[in-house]
């Protein structure tokens, strides 16, 4: 350990730190707050829902039995939790086949070199991400609306057919999800930027006298250079999209014929209207089981990608 | 490249952001726009983009509809509590776990930093159990003490302390400086930009929360402006322009307050971007 000059210059003789007067208790002053909250609303509430999940309590009574792991297998067998996951499913891979090709595009478009009103344009494509969820729900939902709203005058404009947007159930999940590209393109724009100012103008001048530019110089500079921004953007988003909730509420509750119905909105419902607590806690374990495996696959493929 | 092909390429890109910016900024112009017609002017067809009768009988109402000067009392007192106390209780922690050394202090890191990957939804039912089980129900505790909780602010002022020079401790701790006051009064004011981009992104992640204010609260006068807005658009689903003046009213203050504030944040996300 490496005295420092002030104490040298003080003379003292470095104590070790888990020594000195009173710093063990002060250090356990200082966790203890932090300590305490997580330890009661995250961990002692994980494994409350745990325990909540072998069971069949209805929240309507105290009557609770131990089912083991019957709440699970019924949500298993039942085809609207597997119709839950495979539109929340459906909905995540939307979210990924639009939302980041289209950050990405912006951020290069960006970061391309002289840009007039870079700070507005920054502004403007981040503004959308500040808006609540609620809110900004319902003024898609009436830019949707079939009779009267934005879209479809446009539609109309341009000669398209008009559409039921929201009420369509082949069209309804698209809309959400467009509700939520709209949302996060430029929060997603702003990570890819960071990853694309990352890399050293060096490579590309280098690649320049190879005879490498433009698309060339994309696809074998920039794209294997931004794989660890890219992985980090995907799984985030994944994760991120699996909790969709509030535009499902506000804007089809679940709907129309149940394509919308993703799987915190069967949570919610199985807790909040049906008062199957047992169910709901497993379902949402079922969900953490899925969001923690991808946690810990983003942690090995950035460690993996860092490599490099 | 020639001349012509910079020019095009110049041309297109600039093409491409405006209208990316475009479509980012129409929902607001139209929320605001619809917000300010008359009732009859809402749902006419073909649409005029810009109202041509102005009123503000909507926001009016939707005002007299619902006590929201509350709503926003709650609101903004979750989002300051939250804020307030996050950062001293964040900094604390952040220092214990970064320059104090102790056993297991490492693993005790990792255990906090793991709660980043639980997702909200399953918390909620047994946080709402816990609640109801102290009696918290429609109480600002229940509204306001889960959601401090998380150890993001923990994971960036600790990044913030690991960067500043450790002489600089040392010389105050030889001073004679509790450790106390090493982190309020040397960390921390020289941790600004952590500082604030944890403030903003705490204050913005309250204001818009949802799902837990909708479960924790059943009376009228504790609830917060988004789940005020909900239960407007379940009331009157049908009657936009009201709608739009509710959704103004639940946008327009926290932008404002990002336009203020944002050349702290699109640095400052970048930095949680690459942990």
């Amino acid at each position: 350990m490496r005295r420092s000059r002030a104490i040298q210059v003080a003379g003292l003789r470095r104590v070790p730190t888990r020594l000195r007067t009173g710093s063990s208790v002060t250090v356990a002053f200082m966790l203890a707050p932090l300590l305490s909250l997580i330890g009661v609303f995250q961990y002692f509430s994980i494994l409350y829902a745990l325990r909540i999940s072998f069971t069949d309590w209805t929240g309507l009574s105290p009557a609770r039995t131990w089912v083991g792991m019957r709440n699970y297998v019924q949500l298993l067998t039942d085809p609207t939790v597997w119709r839950a996951f495979a539109n929340t499913a459906y909905y995540t891979s939307i979210i990924i086949l639009v939302a980041l090709p289209l950050a990405l595009a912006l951020a290069l478009a960006i970061n391309h070199g002289k840009v007039l009103g870079v700070a507005f344009l920054r502004t403007a494509l981040f503004a959308p991400n500040v808006t609540a969820a609620v809110a900004i729900s319902i003024v898609w939902m009436w830019m949707y609306n079939p009779y009267a709203g934005v879209l479809n005058w446009v539609l109309e404009l341009v000669g398209l057919p008009t559409q039921r947007w929201l009420l369509e159930p082949k069209l309804a999940m698209v809309s959400v999800a467009a509700v939520s590209i709209w949302k996060n393109v430029g929060y997603y724009m702003l990570l890819f930027l960071a990853g694309l100012q990352a890399i050293p103008v060096q490579f590309y001048e280098a690649g320049r006298v190879d005879g490498a530019t433009g698309w060339a110089a994309f696809r074998h500079i920039t794209l294997p250079l931004l794989r660890p921004t890219t992985a980090f953007v995907t799984i985030t988003t994944v994760i991120g999209a699996l909790q969709v909730f509030a535009e499902v509420y506000v804007m089809t509750q679940g709907g129309p014929s149940g394509s919308t119905d993703v799987v915190v909105y069967r949570v919610y419902d199985l807790a909040f209207v049906r008062f199957q607590y047992g169910q709901a806690c497993a379902l949402s374990f079922l969900l953490f089981a899925v969001i923690l495996g991808l946690t810990l696959i983003q942690n090995r493929v950035i460690r993996y990608e860092l490599l490099y | 490249m020639t001349t012509v092909q910079r020019l095009v390429r110049g041309v297109t890109l600039h093409a491409i952001l405006y209208v990316a910016a475009l479509a980012a900024l129409f929902p607001f112009f139209w929320m605001i726009s619809s917000s300010l017609r008359p009732e009859s002017e809402v749902f006419a067809y073909p649409i005029r983009l810009i109202p041509q009768r102005w009123t503000v009988a909507n926001y009016a109402e939707v005002l007299r509809s619902a006590p929201w000067g509350r709503y926003f009392l709650n609101s903004a007192l979750v989002a300051i509590c939250q804020v307030g106390a996050s950062v001293p209780i964040d900094a604390m922690a952040a220092y214990a776990l970064s320059r104090v050394r102790f056993r297991g202090r490492d693993a005790l890191f990792v255990a906090v930093l793991g709660t980043m990957m639980i997702p909200q939804q399953v918390r909620v039912i047994p946080n709402f159990l816990i609640v109801y089980k102290l009696g918290w129900i429609d109480t600002y505790q229940a509204l306001i003490l889960p959601g401090i909780a998380d150890a993001f602010g923990v994971f960036l002022l600790r990044q913030a302390f690991l960067s500043i020079p450790i002489e600089l401790e040392e010389a105050a701790l030889v001073d004679g400086c509790s450790r106390l006051y090493v982190v309020f009064k040397i960390l921390l004011p020289l941790s600004l930009g952590p500082v604030a981009v944890l403030s903003i992104m705490k204050a913005l992640r309250a204001w818009n929360d949802f799902l837990w204010p909708l479960v924790v609260t059943n009376t009228e006068l504790m609830r917060t402006v988004q789940v005020g807005l909900s239960v407007l658009r379940s009331e009157e689903s049908a009657r936009y322009g009201l709608l739009m003046a509710g959704s103004s009213l639940a946008v327009v203050p926290i932008t404002l307050v990002f336009l203020l504030f944002q050349r702290y944040l699109s640095g400052g996300i970048q930095l949680t971007g690459m942990k």
